[in-house]
């Protein structure tokens, strides 16, 4: 069935209003159940409750890894990419390296605690012993889970990609058709029904089988950005991502805004009990019986609240865990530095335990503070955005990540060494100088020099650098050239020379560089320039070339010609001759990331923004994207070396035999 | 990499620019609303200018009362772009039918007292030197600007107006720049100007705002201009001339030993009483009884330019400006270097050239295909350029053409012992250094101290600013004759204290010099007397003067003089060796920089009046959040529009919160805010809106001109639909001097005339037009243009 709005005609609004008036004058409040009945009874008649088809559902065992595979359809989007008919080819030696620290919910589910991370499942024994760790390879969609709820027997799963079920050691994944649904933040049971709040199709309700929007199109639901659920005196209670809080009534939501006394609109975290106790982002509220809202402690950052047998918890976005009892704070426990700061996701009460998850963990609190909970899979990563990667002459990996500087791997992929400091914690680019051994690392801070020693030299603005966001690094002769957000340097020892637009260059913000004998080919916001000596010589842009667009993120050498890698314009093809060659357009154009093409045999590799990793045959010329086997469809980094690709995301990386490409 | 890699952070610089294209007449942006003027939200009620002129110093008032037109309080950010060269006198908000002054605070204590207020969100609206980012902009952020209420804001500047080949100029900013709009509906400007040397030929520079006159003489110009719901489309702007036919000595004094100066409430509550007497005489040189005399001997010039980091953006394109005006108007008998000069020193070619327009557009060229490197070396460029004088010049003067910003970084750091290499260096070549001074962080100590020591000239003018007069005004310099060693005698000089020259240590002709000073005594009868030489000639103009006991009447000169001693302290100190103990030189400085009213390098204008709300500096990034805050603050945390919360961490090196975040696909280029949470030791949570900008194209343009074939002589119109976020148009045919684009609001687009030379060679021109706009992307789009022969 297609998707189709709900209409209410006047009449059917005069006698819906006129049943919740009677039924509030005489007291009697509706309860889930009762709109659930009110509106299964009136389906095609009074209210046309909508109904969405589950999309698909995939099926896979999870002790197993699966089996993944190319999309073969050349010129489509992804948007099929999760049918399982698509499924083939093995690869067998698929490994993903994530991090799992950023902790979202937990649960107790057959004896075993349950953590969602931000890399994927995992499950440990009450006594903290890990004993499993699950990703996308395992057959979970992606690796974000953000919430569980459990219900029918199963446990059930929010994730960034579908409602996960797990059951006997499988998961089936359920995507409602509908845009934004496949975002679930937050999970309900409510009888036969499993309410399920999306980040950004509103409210859904499943049924084991089908999706629907009946709940979340009564009148009032004026939400599709939902942070948490709760039943709460009979009632369901909706919070949202900026729109307030929605109480149930009836056969309609009541919403409580700022101007009720809510302290702000974006409510992160419900617990129910006589009250309703909401946690916003600037301060913790008591919702009555009348729905009056009365301040409960002001002018905090809450993220999350939980009230036990023994105290009321309050775990904040600044790194705290205050602790009330008898309406006075007892204790306030602090996590983390300025330096290095936590933020608290979720408190939750399973098994008889009380849980904070936070950015950087799981802990269990006592009476007399929190302790940290089950150890970390062993050789995971730092983080999960990855930024850059590059490899040494002795074989080991260098990971850049977005925010948090670089780790090195060995040759086995074992993490074995940290480079956090202040200049090289936003990396943008990595790039090993075969000459020198070193490598050179561009970030939002610079350009940084890591030798064959490990001594360091840096280069800001300070230092002759024309600017400190560095965007790529490569050497050029006897100079290492840095592409920067306001020109290019040129670095030949203490020596730093620089140019921008006013010396010829068609754009300050250049993005990618690739070196071609004497010349020097500029990506840049504007277009493409080519330099000789330091002297630009010509200029490449839409108006007047088949370029398809301004912003150029990539540049790579085809056998002479040249690839040239574009922000929505797709890849295009500029043969030596200054001839362009026709590359079949996929959908539309799709966005390269900055610097993340490479190539092995007759293929050229894209990363992409939000299509996976597109792959160009040259001998079949056609476009393929692969994002089934990857734990994010925004690839932001490549790396490979004799016989593995490295696909770098920003949900950790997955390595890949080369062989499965060709 | 995921989603919008060009991100502004703005706030402190990206609003400031903004507002500074349309801040010419002082807005206030509502920024809790939206991050531009928006007069149905806040209207220019009334608008009243005040500009007296008084022998050559200019002191101009503005009140402005604003409207509300919404039923909400508004926050409002208050932009006034000050004229280059002019300082705020005064400035107060009124608030409740109180007014509320600003006041000049020792820096350190301004600091102390704005991190106060800032915390207990009061605002505090702090002027401090001008930064690079945001020359000569006065903003003050003002809340509440109540629910359909109005808001009065008065501000005074004071400038001093030069001579030049006999005319002076004025000019008020008006006409907002780039895109902007601003209109009144009660609007008046009132001018009353009084000089000393008989005026002649009073002219308005635009026509859209005839003054009334009142009197008009021979040393008086009055006049009013009022009008309602105007649009402010030109600046108010007029010209006159000195005339004179011969050189003349005017005499100016001031003395009110009563006069009491309050220091307000920072000051400590104190007052004085002045018991000196201020006297200004100044000079109008005219030895050639007003004939041009211009036709001038050949001459040898090289210009060196600055092309350091420190000049990259703004100052290297009007570095470039300068250079071509300056080569272009060169007369074919004189001869040209040009040195690129940074760590390293380039030059165009090891000798001098013939000023042929081939060579010259040479030299552009060679300019634009240089590069930048990191750091100055201005005594050991200068050494290396000098070499290029050798050999015989005949009679040829010598000039040397400095373009920078004064900003050495590499080997000789101190100023006074640069200043020394150069003149040792210019010693055997005794060049003049001309100097033009491009920044708003220019270092004016330096310059002029190379321009002073070898008889040459300096000027400067921020990076913003239209510097076509100074141009013009800097090149009528290049070879006129320099009336150099003027002094200034009294008959009793024991009763003189402490005189200055106001302005360059050297005249010229028919140009104007000034001496103020101040005297201890009142005399009935003195004699004054100023003597120079020109040509190795004395020349000496007397007049018999009285210092008086009260006199009232040009109640600016001891600030003027005041001016002139704290610039003269600043450049000692600036001058001082290491280890010098500068101390009571400072000490001075502020004591007369609280009295009247400067901004110095060690106070601050403070203007605290009971507003909210003083945004915390996010600095350009890109895509990193930066933020600065109170010691106190313990934890920052961002919340984004497209639902990413993210904390910031503390670096302690730097002092300021950071995180790196990235915007989504969907979001397209604009305007977006997030709020940011901040918790103190104390547990206390407070919040701010800040507003970042996506800008990830660059400008797109659609040029057309007026016709398709021209003749020469003829000029082409270029009509030019750009961006609303481009900040800079220019037009350049082929190598002829490029012309700046203007929006014009009656078009909708900006407009551009490139005069075409008579004497232009028929042929196919190719014209380009660059587009830059505020995230400093730039788009470049050539059309050709075809000239036909007569």
């Amino acid at each position: 069935m297609k998707f189709r709005p709900v209409r209410i005609d006047s009449i059917d609004l005069l006698i819906l209003l006129a049943a919740v008036g009677t039924l509030l004058l005489v007291g009697v409040l509706l309860t889930i159940e009762d709109v659930e009945r009110f509106l299964t009874s009136n389906q095609g008649s009074d209210v046309e409750g909508e109904v969405i088809v589950t999309s698909r559902s995939t099926t896979f065992d999870l002790r197993h890894t699966r089996e993944v595979g190319w999309q073969a359809s050349p010129g489509e989007t992804d948007s099929d990419a999760r049918d399982n008919s698509y499924l083939a080819g093995e690869i067998r030696s698929a490994r993903v390296l994530v991090s799992t620290r950023d902790a979202r919910d937990i649960a107790l589910h057959d004896g075993l605690i349950y953590v969602a991370t931000d890399g994927g499942l995992l499950v440990y024994r009450p006594d903290g012993e890990l004993a499993g760790h699950y990703t996308h390879l395992n057959g979970l969609p992606c690796n974000r889970l953000a919430c569980f709820a459990p219900w029918r027997g199963s446990l059930w799963i929010g994730s960034e990609k579908g409602l996960v079920r797990l059951h006997d050691g499988a998961v089936t994944t359920y995507s409602p058709n509908i845009e934004g649904g496949d975002k679930v933040t937050a999970l309900l049971p409510a009888g036969e029904r499993l309410l399920v709040g999306t980040g950004g199709a509103g409210l859904l309700s499943f049924d084991g089988t089908e999706f629907k929007s009946d709940i979340g199109r009564l009148p009032g639901a004026d939400f599709d950005r939902i942070t948490a659920l709760a039943e709460w005196r009979g009632h369901l209670a909706v919070g949202s991502f900026e729109r307030g809080l929605f109480i149930q009534r009836g056969a309609a939501f009541v919403r409580i805004t700022p101007e009720e006394g809510l302290p702000r609109g974006r409510v992160a975290s419900l617990d129910a009990g006589e009250t309703l106790l909401v946690a916003t982002v600037t301060g913790v509220c008591v919702v009555d019986e009348r729905l009056g809202v009365t301040p409960w402690s002001r002018r905090t950052m809450a993220a999350a609240v939980l009230r036990t047998e023994g105290a009321t918890f309050v775990g904040t976005l600044d790194g705290r865990l205050e602790s009330y009892s008898g309406g006075r704070r007892r204790r306030s426990t602090v996590l983390g530095t300025r330096e290095n700061p936590v933020i608290v996701n979720r408190l939750a009460e399973v098994d008889n335990r009380s849980w904070m998850l936070t950015s950087t963990g799981v802990l269990e609190i006592k009476p007399d503070g929190v302790l940290p909970f089950g150890e970390h899979p062993q050789g995971e990563l730092s983080a999960n955005f990855i930024a850059s990667m590059v490899f040494d002459a002795a074989g080991r990996l260098w990971v850049g990540y977005f925010d948090s500087g670089i780790e090195l791997l060995s040759p086995d992929l074992v993490p074995g060494g940290r480079y956090d400091e202040e200049v090289l914690r936003t990396v943008k680019y990595l790039y090993y100088d075969d000459a020198e051994g070193a490598v050179y690392v561009g970030s939002s801070k610079g350009l940084t020099r890591i030798g064959p020693d490990g001594g360091r030299t840096n280069w800001a603005t300070q230092t002759g650098l024309i600017n400190n966001e560095v965007n790529h690094v490569q050497r050029w002769g006897e100079e290492i050239v840095a592409a920067t957000g306001g020109g290019l340097s040129f670095i030949r020892g203490r020596e730093v020379r620089s140019i921008y637009a006013f010396h010829g260059l068609v754009n300050n913000k250049v993005f990618t560089l690739l070196p071609a004998g004497d010349r020097l080919v500029a990506g840049t916001l504007g277009g493409v320039s080519i330099l000789e000596g330091h002297s630009v010589i010509a200029s490449i842009t839409p108006e007047n070339s088949r370029l398809p667009t301004h912003w150029i993120t990539a540049l790579y050498d085809v056998d002479g010609s040249l690839l040239v890698g574009t922000y929505g314009g797709g890849v295009a093809l500029r043969r030596p001759d200054g001839t362009w060659e026709e590359l079949p357009r996929s959908a539309g154009g799709f966005e390269v990331n900055p610097n993340a093409v490479t190539g092995f045999g007759d293929l050229l590799l894209a990363g992409t923004l939000d299509k996976g990793l597109a792959v160009f045959d040259k001998k079949e010329g056609l476009w393929r994207f692969w994002n089934l086997g990857l734990g994010s469809s925004n690839v932001t980094a490549l790396a490979q070396d004799e016989h593995r690709l490295f696909i770098g995301t920003d949900n950790g990386i997955v390595v890949i035999d080369k062989k499965t490409l060709l | 990499m995921n989603g919008k890699a060009v991100i502004l952070i703005t706030l402190g610089v990206l609003l400031a620019c903004s507002a500074s294209a349309v801040s010419d007449a002082g807005v206030i942006v509502p920024k809790n609303i939206k991050d531009t003027p928006d007069p149905s939200i806040l209207s220019l009620q009334r608008m009243r200018v005040d500009i007296s002129i008084d022998g050559q110093y200019a002191k101009v008032r503005v009140l402005q009362i604003f409207r509300n037109h919404i039923e909400r309080d508004i926050e409002g950010k208050y932009l006034f772009t000050l004229p280059d060269g002019s300082q705020v006198s005064d400035f107060a908000i009124w608030e409740d039918g109180v007014r509320i002054p600003g006041v000049i605070v020792e820096r350190r204590r301004a600091r102390e007292i704005y991190e106060e207020l800032t915390w207990m969100k009061i605002d505090p609206g702090l002027m401090e030197t001008a930064r690079a980012e945001t020359p000569n902009l006065f903003s003050v952020e003002i809340f509440p600007i109540p629910a359909f209420g109005t808001k009065r804001v008065e501000i005074e500047y004071t400038a001093n107006l030069e001579v030049t080949s006999l005319r002076s100029f004025f000019s008020f900013p008006l006409k907002p720049t780039i895109y902007g709009k601003q209109s009144c509906a009660d609007f008046m400007v009132r001018l009353d100007l009084n000089s000393d040397f008989p005026i002649r030929n009073f002219k308005q520079a635009g026509e859209k705002m005839p003054l009334e006159y009142g009197r008009q003489g021979a040393h008086q110009v009055s006049g009013a201009y009022a009008a309602r719901d105007i649009e402010f489309t030109e600046d108010f702007a007029f010209e006159y001339e000195i005339d004179i036919a011969e050189s003349l000595l005017s005499f100016q004094t001031y003395r009110d030993a009563k006069a009491v100066e309050d220091l307000g409430p920072f000051g400590g509550g104190k007052t004085l009483a002045d018991e000196a007497g201020y006297f200004a005489a100044s000079v109008v040189y005219n030895l050639n009884g007003g004939a041009k005399g211009r036709d001038l001997p050949p001459k040898d010039v090289v210009l060196m330019v600055d092309t350091s980091l420190s000049m990259q953006w703004d100052k290297l394109d009007k570095s470039y400006e300068a250079v071509e005006f300056f080569l272009r108007n060169l007369p074919e008998h004189d001869r040209f270097g040009l040195v690129s000069f940074n760590q390293e020193i380039d030059a165009f070619a090891p000798e001098l050239r013939t000023a042929t327009p081939d060579e010259v557009s040479a030299a552009l060229d060679f300019f634009r295909s240089g590069y930048m490197m990191g750091g100055t070396d201005i005594a050991g460029a200068v050494e290396a350029v000098l070499w290029m004088f050798n050999g015989d010049a005949g009679d040829r003067d010598r000039y040397v053409v400095l373009i920078t910003d004064g900003a050495p970084t590499l080997e000789e750091l101190n100023y006074a012992r640069i200043a020394e290499r150069v003149r040792q260096a210019n010693s055997g070549t005794r060049a003049k250094f001309m100097v033009f001074g491009i920044g708003g962080d220019v270092n004016e100590s330096l310059l002029r101290t190379l321009a002073d020591a070898s008889g040459g000239y300096y000027v400067s003018a921020s990076e913003t600013e239209d510097i076509d007069f100074k141009l013009r005004t800097f090149l009528d310099k290049l070879g006129e004759k320099v009336i150099a060693g003027i002094g200034i005698l009294f008959r009793d000089m024991e009763n003189i204290d402490r005189v200055y020259p106001a302005g360059e240590q050297r005249a010229y002709d028919r140009s104007l010099f000034s001496f103020i000073g101040r005297y201890r005594e009142p005399r009935e009868h003195e004699t004054a007397s100023v003597k120079a030489e020109v040509d190795g000639k004395r020349i000496e103009l007397e007049a018999g003067v009285a210092l008086p006991e009260k006199e009232t009447e040009h109640q600016m000169l001891p600030r003027r003089w005041a001016k002139l001693r704290v610039d003269h302290l600043l450049r000692r100190i600036d001058m001082s060796e290491e280890g010098e103990n500068v101390e009571p030189l400072i000490e001075e400085v502020i004591a007369l920089a609280k009295r009247y009213k400067f901004v110095t390098p060690y106070t601050s204008f403070l203007a605290a009046p009971r507003a909210l709300l003083r945004p915390r500096a996010i600095k350009p990034g890109d895509p990193i959040l930066r933020v600065s805050t109170h010691e106190s603050i313990t934890a920052v945390v961002a919340v984004f529009p497209f639902g990413l919360t993210k904390p910031l961490h503390y670096i302690a090196d730097e002092d300021v919160w950071e995180t790196r975040f990235l915007a989504p696909k969907w979001m397209n280029d604009g305007t977006y805010s997030c709020t940011l949470l901040l918790t103190d030791t104390d547990g206390n949570l407070y919040e701010e809106d800040k507003s970042f900008v996506i800008d990830s194209k660059p400008p797109t343009l659609k040029v057309q001109t007026d016709k398709k074939r021209f003749l020469p002589g003829e000029s082409v119109i270029v009509t030019i639909n750009a961006d609303r976020d481009t900040r800079r148009l220019l037009v350049r045919i082929g190598a002829l001097l490029p012309a700046e684009a203007r929006y014009r609001t009656e078009l909708g687009a900006s407009r551009a005339e490139v005069p075409l030379p008579p004497d232009l060679p028929a042929g196919t021109y190719t014209m380009r037009v660059t587009a830059v706009d505020f995230a400093r992307n730039t788009t470049v789009v050539e059309i050709p243009v075809e000239v036909t022969a007569r």
